[in-house]
């Protein structure tokens, strides 16, 4: 059985890949935020059950991505449109925009290599210290730098051969 | 304006280095905030500043995962042993019901010889054409009843 030592060394780093992935599916901050608390109480309810090995990074991915779509069942259409109907027309076009510019470099971040992705999410999504980075990911100063260049770099070609 | 744009290249060409400072990213990002018209060169770098900001993490996300984890973990939670003694517990209950039923129709039972007799002697006191063994089956389930129901309650408070 997981204590709640191990549980929070082992589980909750997947804190950030998890919160990306239930924002890129719920659209919505507040949303993804309580997404990602409610399967960390199960995950915690449920850890005499969970078995730390090599699929656990995808268990985790598979059970945010089962959560937010009976979410997004459970969720009124009416409300979206109420929403919507509330919002004029200029507000509604800028709501899109910035919605599939978020969900487009969300779905960039997951294609990372995995050091790369956790240097992105850590300094540019966190606004996290370049030693914490460090000590996460256990690499030097000047290769987490090296690191966090090559994320960058790869997100802004990503962008500029994007049209949004 | 120009002077703006130029400042902003060096802390971008410095930004994709992975060289720059907290506050010379928030920099960057608070002037792609307020710059809705940038030179077509730097429209992708606004992009990606734009999406940066909308996809940002709340600010103590992390900390009130832990935070969670703490609370609930404090809680307590039975014991084995403790487990174990309230199932023993459990156990002994259903077992005198059981015993004081069946003590009780040992005595309350007449032991007449043949079956059919027994039937009508027994009718005398009830009221009912019940015959003794029909009631001790009856009894039996009912305790076996209670047991479940007993021990549901059980599994429910050690939950």
């Amino acid at each position: 059985m997981l204590d709640a030592s191990t549980f929070k060394q082992v589980l909750i780093p997947h804190h950030r890949r998890l919160y990306l992935l239930a924002l890129r599916i719920l659209g919505d901050r507040d949303e993804a935020q309580d997404a990602v608390q409610d399967l960390y109480m199960r995950l915690w309810e449920k850890r005499d059950t969970i078995e730390i090995n090599d699929s656990l990074s995808g268990f985790l991915s598979m059970s945010m991505r089962n959560h937010c779509v009976s979410q997004l069942r459970s969720r009124k259409q009416s409300v979206d449109l109420d929403q919507a109907l509330q919002t004029s027309g200029e507000d509604l076009s800028a709501a899109i925009e910035s919605r599939d510019r978020m969900s487009y470099l969300v779905k960039f971040i997951e294609t990372l290599p995995p050091t790369q992705r956790e240097a992105l999410m850590m300094r540019d999504l966190q606004g996290c210290e370049m030693s914490e980075i460090e000590d996460v990911l256990k690499i030097s100063s000047s290769n987490a730098r090296t690191i966090l260049s090559r994320a960058r770099t790869a997100l802004r070609k990503h962008f500029e051969n994007c049209k949004l | 304006m120009n002077n703006d744009i130029s400042h902003i290249k060096q802390l971008l060409e410095a930004y994709y280095r992975g060289e720059t400072s907290p506050r010379q990213e928030r920099e960057i990002s608070a002037f792609f905030a307020d710059t809705p018209d940038v030179p077509a060169e730097l429209e992708p770098d606004r992009e990606l500043f734009l999406s940066l900001d909308e996809a940002a993490f709340p600010d103590d996300i992390e900390q009130s995962l832990i935070s969670m984890i703490d609370r609930e973990a404090a809680r307590p939670r039975l014991s084995p042993l403790r487990r174990w003694v309230k199932m023993v517990a459990a156990v002994a209950v259903v077992g005198f019901g059981i015993g004081t039923v069946v003590t009780a129709l040992h005595y309350e039972t007449p032991r007449i010889s043949a079956p059919h007799e027994s039937n009508q002697y027994y009718s005398h006191l009830t009221g009912s054409d019940l015959s003794p063994e029909q009631v001790e089956k009856q009894t039996l389930a009912a305790v076996q009843l209670l047991a479940r129901t007993l021990q549901m309650g059980e599994s429910e408070s050690t939950r």
